[in-house]
């Protein structure tokens, strides 16, 4: 059967995809707070790539958003669309077009109790292919007990361009703090 | 780190008789992230509904779980907050007939190991009941330092039903 990928990459089990077609490829944790968390030289031999990570921002406030570039490209070459939850509204959006970055979800912030952070995993499609613009979805959220966000992002990169590297970047002020830690993995198909 | 080792099934359960919680026990601390994959259903004693999901850790029963919840079915959709002695995670099919509609759920346990963050569980979660099926996603805290060991999965049915899988996976960082 045909592996079903994105999120639902999570699911695979063996019989699926053998555990050498999900390979970790390089793991960043912050021992001091940065502004933005590059992977470069990404290798171009896998199918798809997983980010995992979780994250805090230094910004004196609950919350904090987050942004990706591909190849250090900050143009207007990016959209997407998203739904999400607050423990109250449910909101959807498609009207990020024209962007410099692939806004998503936020992440706990310096006025959230010590301790708490945010939650993702994205999934980025087809990622060498250079007959496609690029797409990515993500799911994450940061609970802050009796508030939160969970969030649900499709964006895409409006290039055809091999992605060989990422950026990811908070966008409210402040830096992710330390103990963030993301995680890059490939996923390969026969 | 070598290949092949990166993605591991750690352990499975599919019941043979039914029971209203699954343990995962002795959890190793050498994986990055957790992901358990359920294919479940509850049962009750009449009629037919949807039951919760709920999750604890190392057995900790305390006040110290909170979520919030995304969920859209049809053309309703919601979202909730809730703290209490247990992560909610959403909901799935409750029958009392032979139902073989066992609901699948996702939930991935964040950097469970580490002794200094609160833990963060994203979930995806399929409520496929005849008459109110919905599709959800949660954000679970657990607010505590310590390593998850152990993770308890339970329900508000009365039982799970004979059949439900539940699958431990662990995912390792380079």
């Amino acid at each position: 059967m045909t592996p079903i990928l994105g999120i639902m990459a999570s699911q695979i089990s063996g019989h699926l995809t053998p555990a050498t077609n999900y390979e970790s490829i390089a793991t960043t944790t912050l021992s001091s707070s940065a502004l933005t968390i590059t992977f470069s030289s990404i290798p171009q031999t896998f199918k798809h790539l997983q980010m995992r990570w979780i994250g805090r921002g230094t910004l004196a406030d609950v919350s904090v958003g987050q942004k990706v570039n591909f190849n250090s490209d900050t143009g207007a070459n990016y959209s997407g669309h998203l739904i999400r939850g607050d423990g109250t509204t449910v909101y959807a959006d498609k009207g990020q077009s024209a962007t410099s970055a692939a806004f998503f979800g936020r992440v706990a912030a310096a006025s959230s109790t010590a301790g708490m952070f945010g939650g993702f995993i994205m999934d980025i499609l087809d990622y060498t292919n250079t007959n496609k613009y690029k797409t990515l979805r993500c799911l994450g959220g940061s609970d802050r007990n009796g508030s939160g966000e969970i969030r649900f992002n499709s964006n895409a990169w409006l290039n055809t361009a091999a992605i060989t590297s990422m950026t990811f970047q908070i966008t409210d002020g402040g830096n992710y703090d330390t103990n963030t830690q993301f995680a890059l993995y490939g996923i390969k198909a026969v | 780190m070598a290949a092949g080792a990166t993605y591991v099934s750690i352990a499975s359960t599919t019941l043979g008789s039914t029971a209203s919680t699954v343990t995962f026990s002795s959890i190793a601390g050498t994986y990055t992230d957790l992901v358990i994959i359920v294919s479940a259903m509850g049962i009750v004693g009449s009629g037919a509904g949807a039951n919760t999901n709920f999750l604890r850790f190392n057995g900790d029963t305390s006040s110290v779980y909170s979520d919030t919840r995304l969920a859209a079915g049809g053309s309703v959709s919601s979202s909730a907050n809730t703290g209490a002695g247990s992560m909610n995670l959403g909901n799935g099919n409750e029958a009392n007939t032979d139902n073989l509609i066992y609901s699948p759920h996702i939930y991935n346990i964040m950097n469970y190991s580490n002794a200094t963050t609160y833990k963060t569980v994203l979930a995806n979660y399929h409520d496929l009941e005849t008459t109110g099926q919905r599709v959800g996603a949660v954000v679970g805290l657990w607010r505590s330092t310590s390593a998850v060991t152990s993770v308890t999965i339970y329900t508000d049915s009365s039982n799970y039903r004979v059949g439900s899988t539940f699958s431990l996976y662990g995912i390792t960082a380079a």
